[in-house]
């Protein structure tokens, strides 16, 4: 073997490791909320009644707009990631602010829906209601830390320029956002399963 | 004018990568092979705590009726042995050598995600430190490695005892998930060029099935640990029966981890076994890409076999049939393992070094610890034994035998990379037959004990009932067992200093790792080899052409931290990847997590708090700088 | 030294035998608890299974072990040569020996297994004499629902009738061990687990708690006596009766506060710790412990956390006289 390697500088033609990375922490996230999930599950289907007498059916509606809300920001997210590869700075903004927005109004709506049903039946209840809000808990702080990263890298790229190193973050971001969405659906089916 | 070109990029290379010896570099440094040393370094210690822990435990049970240690010592000894052997020293153990050894064999600088990876070890020090604060307080976990509930609940365990076990356990799951995701993006995006999926070194393949393993299991262990803290410390409910939870799911949820826990450690440790038998065969390794696909399929078979652990709970019989199933399944794969080794030995010419005489040893051992597993399987026959000293028997034959003798294989064919230096080989002769010979003595009479009805975690038994002379045969061979390790131990030390200076290559091996200097520079390679067989280090040729193409300066890559990034199929370049250098925000973040953790651990919410806040920051200031700019 | 000796042949159980020496508290025959000594058709039938799965295991532990010494008989090597050649006929021998050969044998042992299920399983019918055993930290509660009996750490039972144990717990999770009768069923919170014992012969037959459940784990032992049918109809008539009324001793029991734990019948009802109803008429105490003699008695009452540190039972204190009554009176209720 002799013929000389020539080594394009610069040249990126698979996905950033950033963005595998992120992809198998979405893997091993996602893991997580399937045991969290199965417990769900696994402990209703040993229950006579669930969710237990004296506890309110979960509510539907307004969860369902809620996430309906939050799933829309996918969007601007997808949006964000490949304005951010062609390296245009106001477009990644803006598709980064819509999406932070979309998911505050999603993370306010649940916080203030949890206060309301932690009063009706606390999570020290029960096990249904252990599992309800623990789930809906653990959802919720993955929204909220979402918004932070996408607050952080607004941040970053204000200066104008967007970087290779930030244009990987908002693509690895932008796949978090899709899994947390995804997620999200999950997590509603799942809470609101007693009432359908 | 070559050799000029040649030393030039080296110097290059040099000023780049160099790390300045100090406590900054200290306390900073990303790079994988001071990290590698130091999960090394540090794992042993764990081991000895672990193994003075057993050897006590050892010298109550000598006799019956003794007095050396009482009930609550004994119980949070054993707990903190099991969860110190397992958590502490070998999976941190093996990921040493994966941090050492795995950027080395795919001929890489560095892993994909350095300051990753200092965090990953910060985290494994700060948790296990927490963990055995436990014992200044006299709470350690005391309710067994597998911490079953309800006797977990605050209820029968008032104390801090389970509280370190779960934050403990937590704590360290952030620094198993970190690592486990770094191997897999290392070992699937920087790979030499040329090195295709099927070029990987089985070792390679160990860690690679352990990392997907530990990212799809750990989580079942991490929601058990979360959901156990919520309700000893805020009244949920999960695992108690009056509120509509079930002592079930934590069994359920923690053997659903456990189980393909115990392939976590069993994997990477037979990789060791496959990185050695050839090199001491002199051959490569017959049936290749069946060891390949045995270790895919164990470690995916891992995860339907975990309710063997359960089969005394009275669930139904057609649930146990299930399961039963599957575990005998997955002893072909082991089948298929320990016969392609010996195949490769008889159509080789070996060559008996150290390293060898343990790979040896463990075909034995972990042949007996593989037959009394399918045993298990044997619903009744598990039912009859379970929960007793067979079970220990085949655990440690299993664990011991199947992991820590390929980890002092390990120990003595690595040494010479590691160090420098080559260990003294009449010592590890010497150290291996006491090693070999305390092992089997302490552990297999433990089947017969198990048979005679002793069951385990008792801290005392009565005399008469058949178990004494066996109970003081373990003993015996407990503390022969420590003698050999010793040996070993301080073979490891002393030639440090006073070892023969290793060659590169001492044993003419066929991986990458042994085609650099012993030890390696910070940069690893001047010129990234590429790679056209399976065992590149044979290929004489590829590694002289490695050396022109230094001379050619063709990828040096010297004008940063640069490695190359391959795609992860066929290993062809893609990209020129950017290594961060030193930071000391992986040790900051630590401490942040080690602040929360504590201030939880004893109940500041508001220091909990100002916890989650300095966490937060310290993400934040880890990503402030890019890696380029500085 | 052993509790039990055998009376004729008749393996009815005998009281206490002196205890000889000092050091040597408890003991028991050498195969008490060993599953290698089944008394049943169920745990013969898992022994056969271990004797059968010892045969192959060897026979596989042996060719590996052999081919392993083998290596050492290889010419050696040289470091500087290597054989890199192909070798599908070691591959195809690999194969074979590592996968297909194994895969016969574990077919043959899964169908093995799954024909034996029976013998060892959860009574299908409700034919079975039915006893139920509550596992406690850290004791055994034994009750006869059709006999109306309760007692603690020794369960009698007809020989030759199957009998149904209902496995249950009142706090954590034990399980239930009688080696030589059956394999173990966990006693888990919320369950009902049943397991059925059948004994073949007369005879004392050691059981051992086997689920760590704390402390007092190691000392959680009891006894299955079995008995001829006569032999046991006498024993539940004994046991039914209630005790005699009125000793100085059944004062002081009452006084001191025992009864808030234990029950004797006709006197207290505490449900803590064991029924003591016919106390004096078992072997041990405190759960295979200790023997159940006067001396060893006395010790515990004083000072319980001595004899079996961590468990449940405070010591209270008594003066010499009480105690002797309270001891004379406990021997009484056999
Ligand atoms: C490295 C760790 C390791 C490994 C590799 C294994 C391997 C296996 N284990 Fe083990 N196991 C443990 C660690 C391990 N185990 C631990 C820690 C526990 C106890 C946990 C606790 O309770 O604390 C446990 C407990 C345990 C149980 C539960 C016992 C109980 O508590 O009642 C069972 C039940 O099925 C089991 C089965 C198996 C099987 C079938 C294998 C198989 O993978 C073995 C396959 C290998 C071979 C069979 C040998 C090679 C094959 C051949 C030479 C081919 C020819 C062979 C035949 C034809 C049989 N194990
Ligand atoms: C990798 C895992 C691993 C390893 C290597 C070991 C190693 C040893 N184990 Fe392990 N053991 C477990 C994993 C392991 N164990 C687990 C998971 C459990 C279950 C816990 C539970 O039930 O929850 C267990 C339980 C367990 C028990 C059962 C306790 C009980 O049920 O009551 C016993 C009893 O003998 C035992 C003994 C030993 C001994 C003697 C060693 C020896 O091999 C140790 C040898 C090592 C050393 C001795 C240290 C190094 C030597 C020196 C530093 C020399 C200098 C020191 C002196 C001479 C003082 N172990
Ligand atoms: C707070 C509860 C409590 C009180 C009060 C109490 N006991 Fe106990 N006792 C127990 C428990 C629990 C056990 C079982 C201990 C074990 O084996 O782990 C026990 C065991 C015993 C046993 C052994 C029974 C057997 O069959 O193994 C005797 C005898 C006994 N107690 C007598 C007494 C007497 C006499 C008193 C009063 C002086 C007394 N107890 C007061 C809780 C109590
Ligand atoms: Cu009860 Cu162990
Ligand atoms: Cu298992």
């Amino acid at each position: 073997m002799s013929e000389p390697l020539d080594v394009p500088v610069a040249l990126q033609r698979g996905r950033p490791v950033g963005w595998w990375g992120v992809l198998l922490l979405v893997a091993t996230e996602a893991a997580l909320f399937g045991a969290m999930i199965a417990s769900y599950f696994y402990l209703r289907f040993q229950a006579v009644h669930w969710p237990p007498p004296g506890v309110p059916e979960p509510k539907v509606l307004v969860p369902t707009l809620l996430t309906i809300v939050l799933v829309c920001s996918s969007v601007p997210a997808g949006a964000a990631a490949a304005a951010g590869r062609r390296r245009l700075p106001g477009r990644a903004s803006t598709g980064l602010v819509t999406t932070a927005a979309l998911a505050a109004v999603y993370a306010a709506g649940t916080f203030v829906l949890m206060v309301q049903e932690w009063q009706d039946s606390p999570a020290t209840k029960d096990a249904y209601d252990s599992l309800f809000f623990t789930i809906q808990g653990a959802h919720a702080a993955h929204v909220a830390a979402g918004i932070l990263v996408n607050l952080y890298l607004l941040a970053t790229i204000a200066r104008g320029r967007i970087s290779q190193y930030r244009m990987n973050g908002i693509w690895a971001m932008s796949l978090y956002w899709h899994f947390v969405n995804a997620l999200a659906v999950l997590v509603l089916l799942t809470t609101v399963s007693p009432s359908l | 004018m070559a050799t000029v070109v040649a030393r030039d990029e080296l110097r290059k290379l040099q000023a780049t990568w160099h790390e300045r010896p100090g406590l900054k570099a200290f306390l900073t440094t990303v790079d994988h092979k001071s990290i590698g040393r130091r999960y090394l370094v540090t794992a042993s210690l764990f081991f000895v705590a672990a193994g003075v822990e057993a050897l006590a435990l050892r010298t109550q049970l000598a006799v019956p009726d003794a007095g050396a240690i009482g009930p609550k010592a004994y119980n949070q000894l054993f707990s903190m042995h099991g969860v110190t052997m397992i958590f502490l020293f070998v999976t941190p153990f093996l990921s040493g050598f994966g941090n050492f050894i795995v950027p080395l064999q795919i001929g890489a600088r560095d892993m994909a995600f350095p300051r990753m990876n200092a965090l990953s070890y910060w985290t494994y020090l700060a948790s296990g430190v927490f963990i055995y604060s436990s014992f200044l307080v006299g709470e350690a976990p005391n309710d067994g490695w597998f911490n079953y509930t309800p006797l977990a609940e605050k209820a029968f365990t008032p104390g801090l005892n389970i509280d370190y076990y779960n934050l403990g356990l937590l704590f360290l799951a952030i620094s198993s998930t970190v690592g486990s995701i770094n191997f897999i993006v290392t070992i699937l995006k920087l790979r030499a060029p040329g090195m295709s999926l099927n070029r990987i070194p089985l070792f390679c393949w160990g860690i690679l099935a352990q990392a997907f393993s530990l990212v799809f299991a750990l989580p079942a262990l991490s929601a058990a640990n979360i959901f156990l803290e919520l309700q000893r410390r805020f009244g949920f409910h999960f695992f108690d029966h009056s509120h509509g939870g079930d002592p079930l799911l934590w069994q359920h949820l923690f053997w659903i981890f456990g189980h393909p826990d115990v392939y976590i450690i069993f994997l990477p440790a037979i990789g060791i076994v496959s990185s050695v038998v050839p090199v001491f065969a002199r051959r490569s390794l017959v049936a290749h890409d069946w060891l390949v696909l045995a270790t895919v399929a164990t470690a995916f078979l891992g995860f339907g076999v975990w309710v063997h652990h359960m089969f005394a709970t009275g669930l139904p019989n057609v649930t146990f049939a299930f399961f039963a199933a599957t575990s005998v399944i997955i002893a072909i794969p082991s089948g298929v393992q320990v016969f392609g080794w010996i195949a490769t030995i008889l159509k080789g010419h070996p060559v008996i070094r150290s390293p060898m005489l343990y790979v040896l040893g463990f075909l034995v051992v972990f042949v007996v610890g593989g037959v009394t597993g399918v045993m298990f399987a044997a619903i009744p026959f598990d039912q009859q034994v379970t929960d007793s000293y067979f079970v220990v028997a085949h655990f440690h034959y299993v664990l011991f035998g199947g992991a820590v003798f390929p980890i002092f294989a390990g120990i003595h064919y690595w040494y010479p990379k590691l160090v420098g230096r080559m260990l003294d080989e009449r010592l590890a002769t010497w150290s291996f037959w006491l090693f070999f010979v305390g092992f089997n003595l302490t552990f297999f009479p433990m089947h017969v004990t198990g048979l005679l009805g002793m069951p385990r975690r008792i801290y005392t038994y009565h005399p008469g009932l058949g178990w004494d002379t066996l109970n003081l045969l373990s003993t015996i061979g407990a503390f022969t067992l420590a003698v050999g390790i010793l040996g070993t131990m301080g073979n490891v030390l002393r030639s440090a200093r006073r070892g023969e200076p290793a060659p590169d290559d001492p044993w003419g091996a066929n991986t990458l790792e042994w085609a650099t200097s012993s030890p390696p520079p910070h940069f690893n390679f001047a010129s990234i080899p590429v790679v056209r067989s399976q065992d590149p280090n044979w290929d004489v040729e590829d590694r002289r052409e490695d050396r022109r193409r230094l001379a050619r300066a063709e990828l040096t890559l010297s004008e940063g931290h640069e490695t190359i990034g391959t795609s992860w199929l066929d290993g062809d370049i893609e990209e020129i990847h950017e290594s961060p250098p030193e930071s000391p925000w992986p040790l900051v973040l630590t401490l942040a997590l080690a602040w929360f953790f504590t201030a939880f651990l004893t109940g500041h919410w508001v220091l909990a708090a100002i916890g989650i806040g300095l966490t937060t920051a310290a993400v934040g200031g880890w990503n402030l700088r890019e890696p380029g700019e500085e | 030294m052993r509790f039990w000796v055998t009376e004729s042949g008749n393996a009815a159980p005998v009281r206490r035998v002196a205890l000889v020496g000092g050091v040597v508290v408890l003991a028991g025959c050498a195969d008490e608890q060993s599953t290698l000594r089944p008394e049943s058709d169920a745990a013969r039938s898992v022994a056969t299974m271990w004797w059968v799965m010892l045969v192959a295991s060897a026979i596989v532990v042996g060719v590996v072990t052999l081919l392993v010494l083998l290596t050492l008989l290889k010419r050696r090597g040289r470091r500087d040569r290597v054989d890199r050649t192909d070798s599908p006929g070691a591959t195809t021998a690999v194969l074979v020996s590592g996968a297909i050969v194994p895969a016969v044998v574990l077919v043959a042992l899964f169908v093995y297994v799954l024909a034996s299920l029976g013998a060892t399983s959860q009574p299908s019918g409700g034919t079975a004499f039915p006893i139920e055993v509550v596992g406690k930290q850290w004791f055994w509660a034994v009750r006869y629902p059709e006999q109306h009996i309760a007692t603690a750490n020794e369960i009698h039972v007809p020989v030759g009738v199957p009998v149904e144990v209902v496995a249950v717990t009142d706090d954590v999770i034990h399980s239930f061990w009688v080696p030589r009768l059956n394999r173990k069923i966990d006693m888990i919170p919320g369950r009902r687990n049943r397991l059925r014992i059948e004994a073949d012969r007369a005879g004392v037959y050691r059981g051992q708690c086997a689920e760590f459940c704390g402390l007092q784990h190691a000392n959680m032992a009891f006894y299955v006596i079995a008995q001829s049918r006569r032999d046991f109809e006498r024993w539940v008539e004994r046991e039914q009766q209630t005790p005699q009324r009125g000793a100085p001793g059944e004062r002081v029991f009452v006084d001191t506060g025992c009864g808030g734990c234990h029950t004797i019948r006709g006197v207290s009802n505490g449900t803590i710790g064991p029924d003591l109803t016919h106390v004096g008429s078992r072997t041990t105490l405190a759960a295979g412990t200790i023997p159940n003699r006067k001396g060893y008695l006395g010790g515990w009452i004083l000072d319980p956390q001595h004899v079996k540190p961590g468990n449940k039972m405070p010591g209270l204190p008594l003066s010499g006289r009480d105690l002797q009554e309270l001891l004379d009176y406990l021997e009484s209720l056999r």
